[in-house]
């Protein structure tokens, strides 16, 4: 019985569920056998296959990502907020240009510099010399192992028909970006950059000293003592030793630590019991990051995990592209070891998704594939050559969570005045992201 | 004066607007109080109601700068309600204060004084109090991290759930370490891999340059600046295609399995490792196109007729001798193995 509005309608209620459920069930058993029929067919013949996945490529957030524009002069990849992809390989490409036309671009640049009074000025015309140097330079400070970017590479493929299977993020490239590169950790960081914080850059080859507490009156003793077991070399100090006796400020901490030879200060915040962020101060008055933690799970809670040793674990960094994600990038990289143990298997990876920056601890265990398993991905989705026949196996231990980063102050607190600060209103694209 | 009465009667026992009834901590309890801004002691009572009284005194802070000001109301103004109140600016100095007071309200009933010198005294300690936090604030920095607006944080739990859909993290690290592995940044033989697996590796790795090779020959010559000065630094996929192609030879690949190096070797005439390492010494540092340019001709030539042969001594196994080609002197570009992406040197 239908009404005259839609004929379709039924309106005896038992009846219409049952003719929705069965045509329901009729449209996913079609489908189903198509799919299996596809499936089968496929197998028979695999490049089908790949010819169909290639032309149905589906589009993700990711590969849909805007940045912001990018001004070519010195100072853009100093800014930080600016969601500008300092390590595209696009800007090598403009300056390979620029590199052959130097006396064009010599005027520019003293514009710029004109412009720019404390931003240095890299005289953009000794650009050719600095790419030799870089080559050489680089073969020393090798590859930064510690960040590469897998997940972006595929977008970037997608986005320019440049000499593909090139990494985004942290390997080092001969061609620099816009601005030369001296020789740092994260190789390709921008020269206007490193400048902006010296200190901060300024790399050492020892180990990091960090020194962790929470905050005032907080009860995460725990989760603090969970911390000194992540970071290498690190010691937890109670914030305050009874509800009244002096609460030390984070200056006051920051200052004694500095004397007493450490390097980084991290303050873990906590609201009703639960740790909800995270302070990271760079000694002596560096830039101090705030962080906030959501989902927190410590080790044991994990199933599956295992228990850490005190191995200095590798690290890996995935998915920071502008220059705000290297400056935290090279935050997490200053935080641990730089010579990691390997007999350790442990390795700590700090993957950079759309603005959340997911932090997980494994030991891992290269084995050989089972017959049942897949091979190995690589970001262009295509498998993995000369390691058809390795897995690697994860078994997560510790604590894991992820961070977002909301401030980065000039020194240390609010009062300091900011570098950067999330603000709400960043968000409202939904395929803009400041890291 | 005489309206006093008639304005209590009526506020006091009846309705006033100011008035705040509040339970006691007995259940017998109720205490009136009055949310009059010119209260001097903030409770509802005949003598402290400043609107029942034409003749009132009382202290209050001025919130911008917190000095303390007496303001005084007379009778002679009442007609003036605009002017009630005579506002006096009080010294900051506590004692200098209360002697202010005192001799302004000197001849005044003894209640309002000593009300006025009691909220005098309790304002004081208020800000003195206040001076305090707010320093301990200022030092401590910042204590209070504010709650995010509900529909912000939904958003961003929503938002973290997708994005950790999209990170694939395990997938992620595992390519990242298979990577790491097979560019060979821990080293020669590394800790923490398995005799066997290592071993299937360096084969994989083997097969899989064989096979590019092949493919690679045909290119020629390929936008070799770039890419030769990068692909130090390419270590993706293991494919160093363009740069080196040229003159590429099998043997670097198999340098680790001592049976195709001795092959190798009769093949080419004892042209092994010395000259190849030679030459990676020059082509790392400059871009090596003045060695290509000359001898790229006469290189594909052979290395076209190499591969043919490669290609058939590849596949069966064992191998065929390859047939020796005409004993030239072959100059060979050695291709250094994918870039050793070495661990963290914090230079």
């Amino acid at each position: 019985m239908a009404s005259h509005k839609n004929p379709e309608k039924i309106g005896n209620k038992i009846k219409r569920r049952e003719v929705q459920l069965k045509s329901k069930k009729q449209k996913e058993s079609t489908r189903r056998d198509d799919r299996l029929r596809r499936r089968r067919h496929e197998d028979k013949n695999p490049e089908l296959r790949q010819v169909r996945q290639a032309k149905n490529v589906p589009s993700t957030i990711d590969s849909k990502r805007t940045w912001d524009e990018a001004n070519e002069d010195e100072g853009a990849e100093a800014r930080l907020g600016a969601s500008v992809d300092v390590l595209n390989p696009k800007r090598r490409k403009v300056v390979e240009e620029e590199k052959q036309r130097p006396e064009d671009i010599d005027p520019e640049a003293h514009q710029a510099d004109g412009l720019e009074d404390d931003e240095e000025a890299v005289p953009v015309g000794v650009l050719g010399m600095d790419v030799v140097d870089e080559a050489k330079d680089d073969a020393d400070s090798m590859l930064d192992s510690a960040s590469e970017d897998e997940e972006g590479a595929n977008d970037n493929e997608e986005n320019e028909k440049d000499p593909p299977d090139r990494a985004e993020s942290e390997a080092p490239s001969a061609v620099p970006s816009t601005a030369t590169t001296a020789a740092t950790d994260l190789a390709l960081t921008p020269e206007a950059l490193i400048q902006k914080f010296p200190t901060f850059f300024a790399n050492t080859d020892k180990d990091p000293k960090v020194l962790v507490t929470t905050s005032i009156n907080s009860p995460l003793h725990w989760e603090a003592q969970l911390l000194t077991s992540l970071f290498p070399g690190s010691s937890y100090v109670k914030r305050t030793a009874h509800y009244h006796s002096y609460k030390y400020s984070i200056r006051e901490i920051s200052a004694y630590a500095a004397n007493k030879g450490f390097t980084h200060v991290v303050v873990l915040n906590e609201e009703r019991k639960r740790p909800k962020g995270l302070d990271i101060v760079a000694l002596p008055a560096g830039p101090m990051f705030h962080f906030s933690i959501s989902n927190w799970v410590e080790g044991a809670k994990l199933p599956g995990h295992g228990n850490p040793t005190n191995h200095y674990p590798e690290l890996i960094l995935n998915g920071f592209r502008t220059s705000l994600g290297l400056l935290t990038a090279h935050l997490f990289k200053s935080l641990f070891p730089p010579r990691p143990e390997i007999q350790g298997r442990q390795v700590v990876t700090l993957h950079n998704q759309r603005d959340y920056i997911f932090l997980r601890r494994h030991r891992y265990v290269f084995r050989e594939k089972r017959a049942t398993e897949k091979l190995i991905q690589g970001t262009d989705g295509k498998p993995m050559k000369g390691v058809e026949e390795i897995r690697a196996g994860l078994q997560e231990l510790g604590p894991r969570f992820t961070l977002k980063l909301r401030r980065i102050d000039q020194g240390i607190q609010r009062a300091s005045g900011q570098e950067w600060e999330w603000k709400g209103g960043d968000e409202k694209v939904r395929t803009r992201f400041s890291l | 004066m005489a309206s006093d009465e008639i304005v209590w009667q009526y506020i006091g026992h009846s309705h006033c607007s100011f008035k705040l009834k509040l339970p006691g901590h007995n259940s017998k309890q109720i205490n009136t109080f009055c949310r009059n801004e010119h209260n001097v002691t903030g409770l509802c009572n005949r003598q402290s109601c400043p609107l029942a009284n034409s003749r009132y005194a009382t202290i209050r802070s001025d919130p911008a700068t917190q000095r303390l000001y007496l303001y005084i109301k007379t009778v002679e103004r009442s007609h003036l309600p605009s002017r009630w109140w005579e506002k006096i600016r009080l010294s900051s100095n506590y004692t200098k204060a209360l002697q202010q007071v005192d001799e302004r309200l000197i001849y005044w009933p003894k209640f309002l004084m000593h009300k006025c010198k009691q909220r005098l005294t309790r304002l004081t300690q208020v800000r003195v109090r206040a001076q305090k936090l707010a320093k301990e604030e200022e030092r401590l920095g910042e204590r209070m991290v504010t709650r995010m607006a509900p529909k912000i944080r939904r958003r961003e739990e929503t938002r973290e759930r997708k994005a950790e859909a999209a990170a694939k993290i395990e997938r992620a690290i595992e390519r990242e370490l298979v990577e790491r592995l097979r560019s060979g940044a821990y080293g020669d033989r590394p800790l923490n891999v398995e005799e066997n697996v290592w071993k299937k590796v360096m084969r994989g790795l083997e097969r899989s340059q064989e096979g590019e090779r092949d493919a690679d020959l045909d290119d020629g010559v390929l936008e070799e600046e770039e890419e030769d000065v990068e692909y130090e630094y390419e270590r993706e996929t293991g494919e160093r295609e363009e740069a080196e192609v040229e003159y590429v030879s099998d043997m670097e690949e198999t340098d680790d399995e001592a049976g195709d190096m001795e092959e190798f070797d009769d093949w080419l005439g004892g042209k092994s490792d010395d000259a190849l390492s030679e030459d990676d010494g020059e082509e790392e540092d400059d871009s090596g196109s003045d060695a290509e340019g000359g001898t790229a001709a006469a290189l594909k030539q052979k290395l076209e007729g190499l591969k043919r042969k490669r290609a058939e001594a590849a596949v069966p196994k064992p191998r065929k001798k390859p047939s020796k080609g005409p004993k030239t002197n072959i100059e060979y570009e050695y291709v250094p193995d994918p870039p050793r992406r070495e661990l963290e040197l914090a230079r």
